[in-house]
């Protein structure tokens, strides 16, 4: 019985043995996995024991590596291809608009006096080529004509050059363009994009886009007329236009949200006090497009009480 | 029991709140794109404040789940009748005073309607003209079709457009400016071009696709001489008003067309305009217009014009050279002959004057700097031919130069400045120092393209 024992006791032993020997002896085989002259060198790295890259055996001349990185240009003429592609790839659209205008004083301090003037709502069918239609589905104001000549439409064209003004073919010449940031997010390389225009004497904006390297679509977009006005006699100043996107169905950049400031001045102000219509220093706009569906083939059928 | 099940249901939420954060962080990499804008967003949502981006949504998806079985009734402003003032005063028609109005919509056509009355001549003006859009591929809003077209990128239009008129219409149009609401002739009597009556009708195509546009038409019209009714001047009253052109009879049918040329990152801009008429009427203009950008804040805008028609056209059809947008130093209404060569120079400056040397001054009132040069010629062809090219005589070149300010004014285009300056001739007969004040595009010799 003891000897029974003392067998089993030995077997198990080299059992242990059989699994734990190989191991250590494979470790410690040169040739095989040298030993890291680093280990144990104090302050450098830690290694995993079960770590299988073949360690250098001395240590090896710095390289700095260059490769090519994505020009600038190369990154303009990737969003203009983006943009196109995203455009064509679109054959039918619906989305709900939701709009509204507040009137406040906010010129360079905390807003004071907000007063909704417009609150708009419409459900929006778009369909390649150029058909559209826009189903107004509420509409508050308190302007004289209950907001009658509000012209909120959409455009039948899938293109969002607001989006993407500044990076069409045509218009950017005019710009000049940077790279401001650059950021791994989620796997995603977002390039942040500043844009100037070349002469100041243009009533052009400046600004900055995100940019989403993934699909080279401009993901969001900040800009104003700070320094110069489009409309000096009118407008004082329009501190901020931005304009964001999301991706719907994980493959579709939409524009989801659209909010501008605009501060106006004292003669627009005065016109408007004349025609009893006030305006107050400041102007918001804010435009959501939500329950976005694209490509959902819609029927003609939809566009046949459209109003052209 | 209840309070066992109580707290297991809080250990599990417990440990399902504990457990959540690695749940997360598995899923960063897919999400953390959103979470990133998700925060910009917030940032912009602080920064303009929950009393502007608030939206009430309530009942929205309601409405908008039904709104192609049941669309909900609201009335829009489509199809109203827009009126509008109309006030102006010229020494051949003294105080006139009109309305003009319009209705319509985009599917049915826009009528236009106006009519004015001369206090002086005792004469009324009027103006009924349809205008329907055939084709549109473009911006399909109720404003893009009720105002007139204009070369956009990516839309194409074709309007047709028919009118009646009887109308008091300016010698040399395309330099005369602005014949109602100009304050000029009030104050001094100058600033308006000479005037005669033209009654007729007109019948017309355009289009308008990519950077061009295109009109073709037609017109039968009689055109009679103006007198001089008045010459009554705010400031100016002991000097005579100008007189005023005297048109020559005429009867005519007449084709007509134009081809006009925009692009605006060129910043370039081209136009050809004809008309027919016969060997005795034609007449042939065209204008070119670039831009150029002198560093980052100087802008050079160049025009030159020329024209030409024929050697016995009457005197309404010929070219004259002075005025705001020729040659300023010489008054409207010089020339009138049947060739015109003309270049006109302008630099504007990017900075705000009145900021730079620290005035206080309204936020509207921003001063540009800008300093003009204007050369032109017009000269009838030497033997009295019918040809387009003619050498215009050396010593017949008149200039003029000027210095003052520009203010943009962004309505009703974009580029429209205000212009306020003071200019002085250059070599003899070139007429006299003026200071001058006008408001138009930067190539206001092409005009709404």
């Amino acid at each position: 019985m003891n000897s029974t024992r003392l067998i089993a006791c030995a077997a198990t032993l080299l059992l242990l043995a059989a699994f734990a020997l190989p191991r250590e002896a494979h470790a410690g085989t040169p040739g095989t996995l040298p030993q890291s002259p680093l280990r144990g060198v104090p302050g450098g790295p830690t290694l995993a024991e079960e770590d299988t890259i073949p360690i250098p055996s001395a240590l090896l001349p710095v390289y700095v590596v260059t490769a090519p990185r994505v020009s600038l240009d190369e990154i303009l003429q990737r969003v203009a291809e983006g943009e196109a592609r995203r455009d064509s790839l679109m054959l039918d659209q619906s989305y709900t608009l939701s709009a509204r205008i507040t009137y406040l004083d906010a010129d360079e301090k905390a807003p004071t006096g907000a007063k909704t003037r417009v609150e708009y709502a419409s459900k929006v069918y778009k369909k390649r080529p150029d058909k559209v239609r826009e189903i107004p589905l509420r509409q508050k104001s308190d302007y004289k004509d209950q907001g009658e000549g509000i012209d909120i439409g959409a455009a039948p064209t899938m293109r969002e050059q607001i989006a993407s003004f500044a990076f069409e073919p045509r218009a950017r010449g005019r710009f000049r363009f940077a790279i401001q940031d650059r950021r791994i997010v989620g796997g995603h390389v977002v390039y942040v994009i500043s844009f100037t225009p070349r002469s100041s004497v243009d009533p052009l904006p400046e600004g900055r886009v995100w940019i989403d390297t993934n699909d080279f679509v401009i993901a969001r977009e900040e800009f104003w007329y700070r320094g110069i006005s489009p409309a000096p006699m009118f407008f004082k100043r329009i501190d901020s236009c931005v304009v964001e996107r999301t991706k719907v169905d994980g493959k579709w950049w939409v524009v989801s949200r659209l909010l501008a400031r605009v501060q106006v001045t004292s003669m627009a102000r005065f016109f408007a006090k004349l025609s009893k219509e006030p305006l107050t220093p400041t102007i918001d706009f804010v435009g959501v497009q939500t329950d976005w569906r694209i490509n959902q083939g819609l029927d003609d059928a939809v566009f046949s009480g459209a109003t052209k | 029991m209840s309070l066992r099940v109580a707290l297991l249901a809080f250990a599990l939420a417990f440990l399902g709140s504990l457990t959540a954060p690695p749940a997360r962080s598995q899923g960063a990499a897919p999400d953390s794109l959103g979470a990133f804008f998700k925060g910009l967003s917030d940032s912009t949502d602080a920064s303009y404040g929950a009393q502007s981006i608030a939206i009430d949504t309530t009942g929205l998806d309601s409405l908008a789940a039904n709104a192609l079985m049941s669309p909900p009734r609201i009335k829009k402003g489509r199809g109203r009748l827009t009126l509008a003032p109309l006030l102006g005063y010229h020494r051949a028609e003294s105080v006139i005073a009109g309305l003009t109005s319009r209705i319509g919509t985009p599917a049915r056509g826009w009528l236009s309607m106006s009519g004015t009355y001369g206090f002086g001549n005792h004469e009324g003006r009027y103006a009924f003209g349809y205008r329907r859009t055939l084709v549109y591929h473009g911006l399909r809003r109720t404003r893009a079709l009720a105002d007139p077209g204009r070369i956009l990128d990516g839309a194409t239009r074709l309007d047709a457009e028919i009118e009646y008129a009887r109308s008091s219409l300016a010698f040399m149009p395309e330099h005369a400016g602005h014949r109602l609401w100009n304050i000029e002739p009030v104050l001094s009597g100058k600033g308006s071009a000479s005037l005669y009556e033209q009654r007729g009708a007109t019948g017309s195509l355009t289009l308008w696709t990519g950077d061009w546009r295109f009109i073709a038409g037609a017109r039968h019209a009689i055109e009679e001489s103006m007198p001089v009714v008045t010459d009554w001047t705010l400031f100016n009253t002991s000097d005579a008003a100008p007189p005023n052109t005297q048109a020559k009879s005429d009867e005519y049918t007449e084709p007509f067309g134009s081809i006009g040329f925009r692009r605006g990152d060129w910043e370039f801009a081209g136009l050809i305009d004809a008309r027919g008429g016969g060997a005795d009427r034609w007449r042939l203009r065209g204008v070119l217009g670039k831009s150029l950008r002198l560093g980052t804040s100087l802008k050079f805008n160049a025009q030159f014009e020329g024209g030409a028609t024929a050697a016995n056209a009457p005197r309404q059809r010929r070219f004259e050279i002075g005025g705001d947008r020729a040659v300023p130093s010489l008054p409207l209404g010089t020339g009138g002959t049947d060739h015109l060569l003309l270049g006109k120079f302008e630099f504007v400056e990017a900075h705000d004057v009145l900021r730079a040397i620290g005035i206080g001054h309204p936020d509207w009132l921003v001063l540009q700097p800008m300093a003009t040069f204007q050369t032109g010629v017009v000269w009838d062809d030497p033997a009295q031919r019918d040809v387009v090219f003619s050498k215009p005589p050396s010593n017949a070149w008149r200039s003029s130069m000027g210095a003052g300010f520009a203010m943009r004014v962004g309505a009703p285009e974009p580029d429209v400045l205000f212009r306020f300056y003071l200019g002085w001739p250059v070599g003899p007969e070139a007429g006299t120092p003026e200071v001058r004040a006008s408001m138009s595009s930067t190539f206001d010799l092409i005009g709404r393209l």
